[in-house]
C-alpha cells in the first residue's frame, strides 16, 4: 500500500485532501495537501469497471478474499485499476481512472503475489537496501515534526494559530498560475510549459507546444522541451534545464516570480510556489496538469516525490 | 528488490488520519477580523479553501473522536 486519502466536504463541490503515506518506507508522513474540485472516486471507479467489461476479455484483479477492486499508483500521481486477460492470465495491464485508457505493464517479479503488477514507476523503487534505513529515519523526524492537535473543539483555532507561526516562509508567483489540464494523457510536458508561458503573457495552444518539443505518445524529452522555449517565444524567453534539482533553487526562481516545471520519472507538472515550516519541513505549490482536462492544485511534501529535472523559463539573455 | 520483500511497516487507517488532521493544522487559518466593514481583503486561490471558518461543523467531532 502506498498512501491513504483522507478527504473533508467542503461542500457540494470542493473539499480538502490530505494524502498520507501508508508505510513508514516512504520518507514524509504526509505526502500531499490538496484543496479544490471533489473527486467522485467511486464513480471513476465504476466508470473504469463499466470500460473493463465492455472489453469482453478483461477482468479486474481483486486480492485474495476482497470484493472490491484496488486502486493503483502505476506512476505517481496517476491511478487505476490492474487488470487481465481472461484468455491469457499473464497479460496485465492498468485501466487510467480518469482518462479510461489501458496501459501495459511488465511481468512480475518471480514469486509475486498474483495482483502484484511492475508498474512504469513506483515511489517504493527508491527504497532499496542501502536507503532504506535513512528513509525510516527521516519519516520518524518528519513525523516528530507536525503540529500538535489541541484538547478540546475550542483548542482548535489556537492550535491552528500556533502551527502557522512554525511556518518561516511561504510564497506563491503574484499574480498566482490559472491551472490548465492537459489535453491528452501524454500532453503533460506541453500542458505545464502553457501554464508558464501564461504566466509571462504568451498564449500557445497545447498542440503548437506539443509540435515544438516533438511530444510523442510516450511523452517528451526534457531536452526538447527546454529546445522548444525560445521559438515558442519569439526568443523573449530561455528555457534552462537543470538536472541537479535543489529546494533552494526552487524558492529563488519563485522569489524572482518565474514559475517553472518540475520533471519527474514519469510526469511533469509546474511550481508555482513554496511554503517551508519549522524544523525543514519543506513544500512546492504543484500546478498538475493531471486529470486530463482538469488538472489539479496541491502542496506537495519535497520529500514525498523525487524531482529530477528543473526547466526554468527565463527572459532572454539576448534581447 | 521487490516490495513485499522491503517489510514496512503499515499504518492503520486510524494513525495515517491522525496524521492528516495535525498537518493540516498548518495549512488551514484563521482569518482575524477586518478593522472596518468592508476592509476585508480576498484571499489569494492557494488559500481560498483553507479557511478554518470554511469548515463544516461535523468535522471538529470527527477530530474529538480521533481525539479520545
Amino acid at each position: 500500500m502506498l498512501f491513504r486519502d483522507h478527504t473533508l466536504k467542503l461542500d457540494s463541490d470542493n473539499e480538502i485532501q490530505v494524502r498520507a503515506a501508508a508505510s513508514d518506507l516512504l520518507r514524509t508522513p504526509v505526502w500531499s495537501v490538496r484543496a479544490g474540485k471533489a473527486w467522485d472516486i467511486d464513480g471513476l471507479i465504476a466508470k473504469a469497471l463499466t470500460v473493463i467489461k465492455e472489453t469482453t476479455d478483461l477482468e479486474p484483479i481483486l486480492v485474495e478474499g476482497e470484493k472490491t477492486v484496488r486502486l493503483i499508483c502505476y506512476g505517481y500521481p496517476r491511478l487505476g485499476i490492474p487488470c487481465r486477460s481472461q484468455t491469457q492470465p499473464s497479460l496485465k495491464f492498468v485501466m487510467d481512472l480518469w482518462d479510461l485508457v489501458l496501459i501495459p505493464v511488465g511481468p512480475t517479479e518471480q514469486n509475486a503475489p498474483p495482483e502484484s503488477v511492475k508498474t512504469i514507476w513506483s515511489p517504493y523503487d527508491w527504497v532499496a537496501r542501502p536507503t532504506i534505513g535513512h528513509f525510516r529515519s527521516r519519516f520518524q523526524i518528519n513525523l516528530a515534526l507536525l503540529p500538535e492537535l489541541p484538547e478540546t473543539i475550542e483548542g482548535l483555532p489556537r492550535a491552528i494559530r500556533t502551527a502557522r507561526a512554525a511556518i518561516i516562509e511561504e510564497q506563491t508567483t503574484n499574480p498566482e498560475l490559472t491551472l490548465i489540464g492537459q489535453q491528452t494523457n501524454f500532453f503533460c510536458a506541453p500542458a505545464t510549459a502553457k501554464l508558464i508561458l501564461e504566466h509571462h503573457g504568451i498564449s500557445k495552444t497545447q498542440d503548437q507546444i506539443a509540435a515544438a518539443m516533438h511530444t510523442l505518445p510516450t511523452g517528451t524529452r526534457p531536452e526538447d522541451q527546454v529546445r522548444a522555449i525560445p521559438g515558442l517565444t519569439r526568443w523573449s524567453f530561455d528555457g534552462r534545464l537543470d538536472n541537479t534539482t535543489s529546494f533552494s533553487e526552487a524558492k529563488d526562481e519563485i522569489r524572482a516570480n518565474r514559475p517553472f516545471k518540475t520533471g519527474t520519472a514519469t510526469h511533469a507538472r509546474a511550481c508555482g510556489g513554496f511554503k517551508v515550516e519549522q524544523g525543514g519541513k519543506e513544500w512546492l505549490y504543484l500546478y498538475d496538469p493531471l486529470p486530463s482536462n482538469q488538472g489539479c492544485i496541491y502542496f506537495e511534501n519535497w520529500e514525498a516525490d523525487h524531482y529530477l529535472d528543473y526547466m526554468y523559463v527565463r527572459p532572454s539573455l539576448y534581447l | 528488490m521487490p516490495t513485499y520483500d522491503l517489510q514496512p511497516v503499515f499504518l492503520s487507517e486510524e494513525e495515517a488520519k491522525l496524521i492528516a488532521s495535525k498537518q493540516l493544522l498548518s495549512f488551514l487559518f484563521v482569518r482575524s477580523k477586518a478593522k472596518r466593514p468592508g476592509q476585508e481583503r480576498e484571499l489569494a486561490p492557494s488559500k481560498a479553501l483553507f479557511s478554518f471558518k470554511a469548515l463544516p461543523r461535523d468535522v471538529f467531532s470527527a477530530a474529538m473522536v480521533q481525539l479520545e
